[in-house]
Parts: structure tokens; C-alpha cells; sequence
């Protein structure tokens, strides 16, 4: 099945963009690493197009690939490159992957959103500021004046609901 | 049973941005030989592109609109509901994925905020039916299915957004010029910069020079997700002959 790359991009551009920055210490680059590792991920398809056995090896592919490229643009220190988007969108990923398979991923991304509104609004804020704004919980705990312990507990915990709202596991009552 | 917690705490830092190289290598090679693990990567992805999804509907007002920017009573109950939803099926205990099936029908592609809905449920039909011919590279058909949508749902961004990408794809470039417009005045957030980002290079295309320095200037400014990209290419543009 053909898989439209936004569909891929959207799901682990954030983790993408993670990579990068813990690679390179910096923020503002990771974007275009993360659409450069895409780049790489489709020239490798145009020499091969059943190169990638299902999703799985595509995302490692991809991952493994920013990682290299995050390590090259720290190296060389070379300015940003402005890519273009609009020829990837004409561009599909082959894998096999069957429409159910799709359906669950939609299915996924919708649990996972109602999941996160039913957060709290701090549990939220500790989400976004941990794996979007990529702080530390050191540096959450200087801003919130809440124990790193608290947090790391705070954290696991959130992720661990996240988690069985995935595995289809019934929610231990509190 | 450590040694699962210590690769979860890594993945967790993975998703932080705290690994160096090698720390991101290990993990990556652990995740290739570890089913589990790499599907604890995929579970993490999602909620982290789930956060993403969710900063960009708390960022979404509607605007452009002479009345305001206000969120439309409809939202609030589409979400209420929605949390009643899950809620329910949370003390039923049978399988969520099967139980979000239903939710299917109102779900909108990964890109674009699941807030950003539309009440008529007719509608909804009619933007997944734009989608499926997106995702089969129709643009025609794209065309004509958003359109309709859009005399319903004139403010909706990401159909505004999509339909934009389709006249760019069928060489309609004043037309994908109003899209991206209209689309970035109804978004906010990366959806808001990219159509923003589309309309400069549309404008490029059409050798609109000025008018794409203008929304490029705007972009970079912003200090966004695509402000690099716009400094690049305005220094791009400045390097050209005249």
C-alpha cells in the first residue's frame, strides 16, 4: 500500500525534530533537518521503491537519518537550507501496510486526542514543555518550583495512561 | 525488568532532545531488535505528535471574521461530547480502538487539528471524501470536493490549506494565491505558517517577487517553525541579479 508521505511526517516529524536538536544544541535548524531526512528517505525510494518492508523500517530509516544529518550540520556548521515543500507532496512512501492499518493509526491519533483533553491542564503543559519545547526537568523545575522527583513521577505516570490508551487496556481506577 | 525502564527513561529523552549521537544510535539499534521497544517508539511518536496537534487547536481562533474571534458554541460541545465519549468507553472497558471506530466518521487527516471541525456531519463526509482523492493524487477531484465543502465552511483552514495545494498542483496560481491567504487568516500556529510559507512560493512561481518578499518578511519575523526557511530565502532572493 502507498502511504502519503504527510501522513508519515505528521507522526514522527515531532520525534524527528527531538533527534535534531539534542544533536545539533539547537533549536531553529530542526525543522529543515527533519524535512531533509524525508528528502533522504525518498531518494532512497526512487532507487528502490519496495526498499522499505512496512512502516517500521521506513521510520527507522528516517530517524537514523536526521541523526546523520544533525551530526553533519553540527560538524560543518553550515547555515540552514530552505526546502521546499511542494515537491514532496506529489510523493508517496510503498510499504506494506494493509487500509486497516491506516484505519488503526487514525484511530490512534484520535483516542490519543481525546485522551490528551481529558489531561489536565498541567499534565498538559508538562507534555508540551518536555517534548515540544524539549526542556529539561531540571529547568521545568526552576520554572514551576516543582520537585524533579514530582515531575519525573508526573511524567511517567502521564505517559504510562497515554500508553494504555494505545494498548487498549482498561485504566486502573484511582 | 531494569533493564525496560532504563530503555523507557531513554526513549523518553529521546523524545526530550537530550540524547548526543551516540546515545540516539543505541537507542535506534535497541529499537530495531526490540519489538516492544519499537513500538513504545510508536507510542511515543503519537503522543508527541498528539501535543503538537494539541498546541495548534489551542492556538486556532477564528479570525478575519468582522463579529470576532470567538470560538463557535459548537466546538465547545463537539468537545465536551467527545470527552463524555471517551469517558464512557473508559468505564465500559472494552477495546478503544474498536470503540473509536465510530469517531472515525468525524476524524480529519493527521495534519490538521482534530478541533478544527466542522458541526454539519454531511460536510465532514465531503472533506474525507477530499481527502481520500488527496491522497490519490486527484486534484480535480480535490478541487471540486473542497469547493463544495467550503460554500458550507468558509472559514475552514485546512480545507482553504488543501484546496490552495490543489490549484498549485493544477497550475491555478491566482487561485492558490486567495487559498493560502484565506487559509492562513483562519489558522494559527504551523498551519498558519506553512500556508503562509505555500502562498511566498506561489508567489515565487508567478515571479511575484515583491509580494513573496512582503509574506517572507512577515514569516521571518514571526520567529516560527518556518522563520528559518524564510530567512534563507529571502537572502536567496537578495543575492539574485536584478
Amino acid at each position: 500500500m502507498r502511504v502519503p508521505w504527510e501522513t508519515f511526517y505528521a507522526r514522527y516529524r515531532p520525534l524527528a525534530c527531538s533527534i535534531a536538536a539534542g544533536i545539533t544544541g539547537s533549536a531553529s535548524d530542526v525543522e529543515d533537518l527533519a524535512q531533509e531526512g524525508m528528502l533522504a528517505l525518498f531518494a532512497a525510494l526512487e532507487q528502490d521503491e519496495n526498499r522499505f518492508d512496512d512502516l517500521t523500517h521506513a521510520r527507522n530509516y528516517f530517524l537514523r537519518a536526521v541523526r546523520n544529518l544533525a551530526m553533519k550540520q553540527r560538524e560543518r556548521r553550515r547555515p540552514t537550507q530552505t526546502l521546499p515543500l511542494d515537491h514532496l507532496e506529489e510523493r508517496m512512501i510503498s510499504t506494506r501496510v494493509s487500509s486497516e492499518d491506516l484505519d488503526v493509526l487514525q484511530q490512534r491519533q484520535v483516542a490519543l486526542d481525546l485522551a490528551l483533553e481529558a489531561l489536565g491542564p498541567e499534565d498538559r503543559d508538562l507534555l508540551e514543555r518536555r517534548f515540544l519545547k524539549r526542556k529539561t526537568l531540571e529547568s521545568i523545575s526552576t520554572e514551576t518550583g516543582i520537585a524533579v522527583s514530582t515531575l519525573h513521577s508526573r511524567e511517567k505516570s502521564i505517559l504510562d495512561r497515554l500508553r494504555r490508551v494505545l494498548r487498549d487496556a482498561p485504566e486502573e481506577q484511582q | 525488568m531494569n533493564a525496560n525502564k532504563d530503555h523507557r527513561t531513554q526513549l523518553a529523552r529521546l523524545a526530550a532532545g537530550e540524547l548526543d549521537e551516540h546515545e540516539v544510535q543505541e537507542v535506534l539499534d535497541q529499537v530495531e531488535k526490540d519489538e516492544e521497544l519499537s513500538q513504545e517508539l510508536d507510542a511515543l511518536a503519537d503522543v508527541m505528535a498528539a501535543v503538537d496537534r494539541a498546541r495548534a487547536s489551542e492556538l486556532a481562533t477564528p479570525v478575519g471574521r468582522p463579529r470576532g474571534a470567538r470560538l463557535p458554541l459548537w466546538l465547545g460541545g463537539l468537545a465536551a461530547a467527545g470527552l463524555v465519549l471517551f469517558l464512557a468507553i473508559d468505564r465500559r472497558g472494552p477495546s478503544r480502538a474498536t470503540d473509536t471506530a465510530e469517531l472515525i466518521d468525524h476524524s480529519i487527516p493527521p495534519f490538521t487539528s482534530t478541533t478544527q471541525r466542522s458541526g454539519n456531519s454531511g460536510s465532514v463526509t465531503g472533506f474525507k471524501e477530499a481527502m481520500s482523492a488527496y491522497q490519490g493524487r486527484d486534484f480535480q477531484a480535490v478541487r471540486e470536493s473542497l469547493t463544495r465543502f467550503l460554500d458550507e465552511n468558509p472559514d475552514h483552514g485546512p480545507a482553504l490549506f488543501y484546496r490552495g495545494v490543489s490549484h498549485s498542483q493544477l497550475g491555478m496560481l491566482e487561485q492558490a494565491v486567495r487559498d493560502f491567504d484565506q487559509a492562513a487568516k483562519n489558522s494559527r500556529g504551523y498551519l498558519h505558517e506553512h500556508s503562509l510559507w505555500r502562498l511566498a512560493n506561489v508567489r515565487l512561481a508567478q515571479g511575484e517577487i515583491g509580494e513573496a518578499q512582503a509574506v517572507l518578511l512577515e514569516l521571518s519575523a514571526m520567529g516560527g517553525e518556518f522563520s528559518p526557511n524564510a530567512v534563507d530565502r529571502l537572502e536567496e532572493l537578495a543575492e539574485q541579479p536584478r
